[in-house]
């Protein structure tokens, strides 16, 4: 740990806000500090002007592994102590809280009002707001609702300089200046420090219930899965687990949610029933627990490394074919031995990889070859969580605008306090 | 500052003849948008086909230094595509190109000139529809409502522009061409469309947009709920909201604006002693829009609904949405000019807020009518007004002004899809103090350095501690 560093944090913060952590597996071990007010925050951010530092910005630091690790880093930055709810209107429908609280507390404190919020992500005690927002953070429940993005409704952020500014508001609709909370959505930490967030909330389901059932092989569940979304119902989440080790009669395990007005969950539950005769039924909090669990059988809950397909939707089956593959080929076989989960209504296929330490030349290559039979149908391919220099290598080229990026972010922290090359799109 | 000769020469070499427009006639019906009450002529205009020659013009606008101001249809009401003073203006009116419909993975590129109407009836025979409908869609673009990040009644339900847009083709300010517009559901990097919708031309011209297409409902029910006060129509909306109905649409028009669509060719069959109605729509599997249709006329009758009455026949659900959407045009054809204001509330304070903008027109002598996205808290105060009478015209932009700061006061926002355009930039301040507004102006300067895209629009141009000690000058002065 560099001596300086440590001083001068202990110079402004107590030792109660003062720890270390990594900020990956192997790396070496970095002060973390952890302020519990606005101010504090302003003044960690001061201590790394003065001293010419580059500092990584995290929540609980469970996201970390999804972007590439910064080029420097010489303190970590957490928010997860500038917690609590500021306002939350129930008859306007909206929460406003400070970067810190985590989803969870904010998902039981609107649950007394008839509220739930999305994302509904694996372990919601271990994501703060600014986190989620920070890394664009998706459910499954973004089947029904629609990526976090678009119900982030303004937000209070501090810049490296110290600059503390905001934008957007607290109203559902509204367009009053420029929309900086889409492009803090997913910054990771690399244009300012999220300190507040406003959201737009959704009724809670007044009535639960999740599906469950099996598939023999691809063909009989891709044939499933288009009829499930061709159905007169619109679930919460709708996901499909490849059995690992796979069962004599079943390859793929389904989990249908859906959840909303009695009736409708009614009605909705008979149809399926109807796509999936002799399926698991189950009502309530169960429900929950049951859809939870499966995608837990996933990569879901793990930190382990995760390689992400996507493609628009309707390309599903395409890029199944294409990875199932692309598994197959011994380059790639060799080197992933993955657990398939896949979300079909938003055309993503998530692969958990055995966790590896080594993986070399040969798994860049074939990711290459991956990447560009997807690329035919529009698909993309993210590494998550993975090791090291092979996350830095597995992005592609940089996309289109990442010259405007890199402007953008030269802007807003001029002095590159923020981590600098946490994004593979800009150096 | 001024365009050269070379300039103009190399322009008309670039769109061809009928690509430029410079002779004095032919500026001047582009000198305003919506808000006729500011007028400039600009120093050309230019009418671009395609990407490349509007990235073609824009170079040689660079080079020149001259300001450029984008436009669409026009309809805008806020000022935005007002043009400036010694600045060209770039119109998408000859980019009205179907590029590509995908109805497999529902998505459409688009030229930015394309009509919103247009969009939808394109690919109707699919079963998809274009969600976004502007009460203008019949003239506006998808270019312009990609400039303000455009709402209408079904945003309620679809969420505003920017939740439809999966890619763009942006020219920036250079004339350098960004090429986005692969569909794209999770951005690669920053999200630099989310920041350019709603940006209102100040990034950059968009030449081609990726629309997402949406499905249509299985099944649509409309409901018309007649109230014998406005305050009966607010409330009932506001319960709507805390009992978390989730219809499609909610919709108030009061008596004023009743009287005009009624009056007009829009006539919807509104009833006409009514002092408001509610018209929501519920959309959905038939289980759902009957269960929905059933709380909503239970909550419009416990705040007093006289009448719940439900469309017979799609013609009927058509007429009642065209009375709707007919209804600014119905009103500026009762009153020589109309001011449509544009603010945002809590739902939580709709019969309040409704109340207060009512008498700050009536302490000021003018007229207001109501007709607004209710169930967004998006009120549209629509004062009537000749712009022949500039004491009047003086009394309609202090009650604009007031009905700003009134809701901003009350937790709301200056605007809610019109965007702040000249009409509203200086009181971006009411919102915003000098840092929030520094943080946008870095990310603007970030696009264009020179700040040669639209200048003077939604951006103060003043620091709002100066602007403050010496109150900010009002817009709205033509000549
Ligand atoms: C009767 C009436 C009803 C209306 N109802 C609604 C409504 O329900 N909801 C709503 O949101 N609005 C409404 N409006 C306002 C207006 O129609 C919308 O703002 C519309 O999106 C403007 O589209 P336009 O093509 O006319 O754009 P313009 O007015 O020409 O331009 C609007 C802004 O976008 C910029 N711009 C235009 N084209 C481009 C481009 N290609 N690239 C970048 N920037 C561009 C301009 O510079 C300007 O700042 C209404 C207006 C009228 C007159």
């Amino acid at each position: 740990m560099n001596s300086g560093v440590l001083q001068a944090l202990e110079s402004s913060f107590g030792g109660d806000q003062l720890s270390a952590s990594r900020l990956c597996g192997d790396g070496p071990e970095l002060p973390l500090v952890t302020p519990n007010s606005r101010e504090g925050i302003l003044e960690a951010l001061s201590v790394a002007r003065r001293g010419g530092w580059s500092i990584v910005v995290t929540g609980l630091g469970s996201k970390l592994g999804w972007t590439r690790t910064a080029r420097r880093a010489d303190f970590l930055l957490s928010t997860r102590r500038h917690a609590g709810v500021v306002a939350y209107e129930p008859g306007d429908g909206t929460l406003t809280a400070r970067a810190g609280t985590t989803l969870a507390e904010l998902a039981s404190h609107v649950a007394s009002g008839g509220h739930g919020l999305t994302p509904d992500v694996p372990r919601p005690e271990r994501a703060t707001l600014g986190g989620v927002i920070g890394a664009a953070q998706s459910g499954s429940d973004r089947l029904r609702y629609g990526p976090l993005r678009d119900h982030v409704l303004g937000l209070e952020f501090a810049l490296s300089d110290g600059t503390l500014a905001k934008c957007g508001g607290r109203l559902v609709k509204n367009v009053t200046g420029y929309d900086l909370q889409r492009l803090f959505c997913g910054s990771h930490g690399t244009l300012g420090v999220i300190l507040e967030a406003s959201l737009r909330l959704f009724p809670l389901p007044e009535e639960e219930c999740s599906i469950t059932a099996v598939a023999s092989d691809n063909a009989q569940m891709l044939q499933l899965a288009g009829k499930v979304l061709a159905a007169d119902a619109r679930p919460i989440s709708f996901s499909v687990a490849r059995l690992d080790p796979p069962h004599a009669h079943a390859q793929w395990m389904f989990a249908v949610r859906l959840g909303g007005r009695r009736e409708v969950v009614v009605a909705e539950r008979a149809i399926l029933s109807s796509i999936f005769p002799g399926a698991l039924v189950q009502h309530g909090s169960e429900a929950r627990s049951d859809a939870g669990a499966l995608r837990d059988r996933g990569f879901g809950a793990s930190d382990g490394p995760m390689l992400r397909v996507e493609i628009r939707p309707a390309q599903f089956a395409f890029a199944l074919g294409v990875l199932d593959e692309w598994l197959r080929a011994p380059g790639a076989s060799s080197e992933f031995r993955p657990r398939v989960w896949c979300e079909p209504g938003l055309g993503q296929i998530d692969v958990a990889l055995l966790p590896r330490a080594d993986l070399g030349d040969q798994a860049v290559k074939a990711l290459a070859q991956l990447r560009s039979a997807l690329a035919v149908k529009g698909g993309r391919v993210r590494l998550f969580n993975g090791p090291r220099e092979f996350v830095h290598e597995s992005h592609g080229a940089a996309p289109a605008g990442a010259q405007l990026m890199q402007s953008i972010r030269d802007r807003l922290d001029p002095a590159r306090v923020l981590a600098t090359g946490r994004f593979p799109e800009f150096p | 500052m001024a365009l050269s000769g070379t300039a103009r020469n190399e322009l008309k070499r670039l769109l061809g003849p009928r690509g430029v427009v410079d002779s004095p006639i032919g500026r001047l019906a582009y000198e305003s948008d919506g808000l006729a009450l500011i007028h400039q002529a600009p120093e050309i205009v230019l009418l671009p086909r395609n990407t490349a020659e509007c990235a073609g013009a824009m170079s040689v606008l660079a080079s020149e230094g001259v300001p450029v101001v984008g436009r669409g249809a026009g309809t805008g009401l806020s000022g935005g595509a007002t043009p400036v003073e010694g600045g060209a203006l770039i119109a998408t009116a000859r980019m009205r190109d179907v590029l590509e419909l995908n109805v497999v993975d529902r998505y459409a590129r688009v030229q930015a000139g394309v009509v919103n109407v247009d969009l939808t009836q394109m690919c109707a025979e699919h079963g998809l529809f274009y969600a976004p409908d502007p009460s203008s869609q019949q003239a506006c673009t998808i270019g312009g409502n990609v400039g303000e990040n455009s709402g209408g009644p079904h945003c309620f339900k679809y969420g505003a522009t920017t939740r439809h847009v999966l890619g763009l083709v942006i020219v920036r300010a250079d004339g350098s061409i960004l090429d986005l517009s692969e569909p794209q559901y999770e951005p690669q990097g920053y999200d630099l469309i989310g920041t350019f919708v709603g940006s209102e031309g100040t990034l950059g011209i968009a030449t081609e947009v990726t629309v997402r297409l949406t499905q249509k409902p299985a099944a649509i029910e409309t409901l018309l709920a007649v109230f014998p006060s406005l305050d009966g129509a607010c409330d009932a909306t506001s319960d709507l909201i805390a009992a978390r109905i989730e219809p499609s649409a909610i919709e108030i028009l009061d008596k004023l604006t009743i009287e005009a669509v009624e009056a007009s060719v829009f006539r919807a069959g509104y009833p006409k002693d009514a002092e408001a109605v509610l018209l929501v729509e519920a959309e959905g599997s038939e289980v759902e829009v009957a269960s929905t249709v059933r709380d909503v006329t239970r909550i419009a009758r416990a705040r007093g609904a006289i009448e719940v009455r439900s469309a017979r026949s799609d013609s009927e659900r058509k007429k009642l949405w065209a009375g709707r959407k007919g209804a600014f045009g119905a009103m500026g054809r009762i009153a020589p000019d109309l001011y449509v204001a544009d603010v945002c509330v809590p739902r939580t304070r709709l019969k309040e807020l409704v109340r207060e903008t009512t008498r700050i027109a009536k302490e000021k002598g003018l007229k207001l009518a109501n007709v607004f996205h209710a169930g967004d808290g998006n009120l549209h105060p629509n004062i009537s007004y000749d712009r022949r009478n500039p004491d009047e015209v003086e009394r309609v932009l202090t009650a604009g002004r007031e009905i700003m700061a009134l809701c901003v006061a009350a937790g709301g926002s200056l605007t809610g899809e019109h965007g702040v355009g000249l009409e509203k930039r200086d009181e971006m301040c009411l919102v915003f103090n000098d840092d929030d507004l520094r943080a946008m102006t870095l990310v603007r300067e970030a696009w264009d350095p020179e700040r040669r895209l639209n200048p003077g629009k939604l951006l103060p141009i003043r620091g709002c501690r100066e602007a403050r000690g010496a109150h900010a000058p009002s817009v709205g002065h033509g000549r």
